[in-house]
């Protein structure tokens, strides 16, 4: 029974609720707006065809630019074409391209080595310290996050009138 | 402009719960609307067309800061946000005589603002632009379970609150 009544309750609240919030009326909207706009509007107009989107281009441009891309697509889809028909052409790409990943994998090896020399040196020589440092620096972040979140916070505590600082 | 501005600002002002970010906005929105202009000079649901982008902006607007507001405000809500609405509402306030003689209509105005945004996103979509719970739930990307908590959280925050204030006002 007492469930019911507050069922009830409940229901009656909602409607009520309801027909508050729908009855509310519009808020004025700052008066900075309208001339935020007027100016936003005017900033854009006064902007060049060409650094605004495609669909602010003038017509003649946007054919001719269409045209262009096309046409470029072609050619790339030709060339590439020809070039996988001309067996020379084809083994001199190939040639050239696992040059540069013969040379990029050799400098990837180098590099690896010297890292990993580097390390294993500072970690017999000075072990503990690394540790301690990494310890200090994780300390560092997280405290700086913390501060973070308490600036954070305490910027957002309300005033007696609702508004945030 | 002139007609729908206080319509697009309201919409927005009302989702997000700040002024500045519902004046960006509304600008936004009109900015698209220019866009538009040869098509909406005449047309009869320019204002529906208005509402619905300031919505979709305003709705981007708290999915892409979702993650901001669940790190820094929603780990602590639970246990303070009680405590901080009712503070907001009904502390006690120098100016409290003025208070108890401001317009109804502003003090359910600023306890819809000061509710969470999660809760105050989901109410706003119920009850203003009349959006069923699934809308809802598809629009802000959470689950139907939780749109319907926070729609019951924030209903509950409001009776608690207004209950109160509004008791002479017909609540």
């Amino acid at each position: 029974m007492n469930r019911i009544t507050n069922n009830s309750d409940h229901e009656r609240w909602v409607e009520a609720l309801d027909r508050e919030l729908k009855s509310l009326p519009d808020l004025r909207a700052p008066p900075t707006l309208a001339p935020r706009v007027l100016a936003a509007i005017a900033a854009r107009s006064s902007c060049p065809w060409y650094r605004q989107s495609w669909s602010a281009w003038p017509v003649g441009v946007r054919i001719l630019a269409t045209v262009v891309v096309l046409l470029t697509a072609a050619a790339s889809v030709l060339g590439w074409a020809s070039l996988v028909r001309t067996p020379d052409l084809f083994g001199a790409a190939e040639e050239v391209v696992s040059d540069v990943f013969y040379l990029a994998g050799a400098i990837v090896n180098l590099v690896g080595l010297v890292l990993t020399a580097v390390a294993t040196s500072l970690s017999r020589a000075c072990g503990p310290f690394l540790i301690g440092l990494a310890a200090v620096l994780i300390a560092m972040y997280l405290c700086c996050l913390g501060c973070g979140t308490l600036l954070y916070r305490l910027a957002r505590i309300p005033t007696t009138k609702g508004v945030t600082r | 402009m002139q007609d729908y501005q206080d319509m697009v600002y309201t919409t927005a002002l009302r989702l997000v719960g700040n002024e500045a970010d519902a004046e960006d906005i509304a600008q936004e929105t009109f900015l698209r609307a220019y866009a538009h202009f040869d098509e909406l000079q005449h047309s009869p649901t320019a204002g529906g067309w208005l509402k619905t982008v300031a919505r979709n902006l305003s709705l981007n607007h708290l999915t892409r800061y979702r993650t901001r507001w669940q790190f820094f405000s929603e780990s602590t809500q639970d246990g303070h946000e009680e405590h901080d609405l009712t503070e907001r509402i009904s502390a006690p306030d120098p100016d409290d005589q003025a208070a108890d003689l401001a317009d109804k209509r502003t003090i359910i105005e600023d306890a819809i603002r000061a509710l969470p945004p999660a809760q105050r996103a989901a109410l706003v979509l119920y009850h203003f632009e009349d959006m069923s719970y699934e809308e809802i739930a598809a629009n802000l990307k959470v689950s139907l379970g939780k749109v319907k908590t926070d729609i019951h959280r924030a209903r509950e925050l409001l009776r608690r609150k207004l209950g109160q204030r509004l008791a002479a006002g017909g609540f």
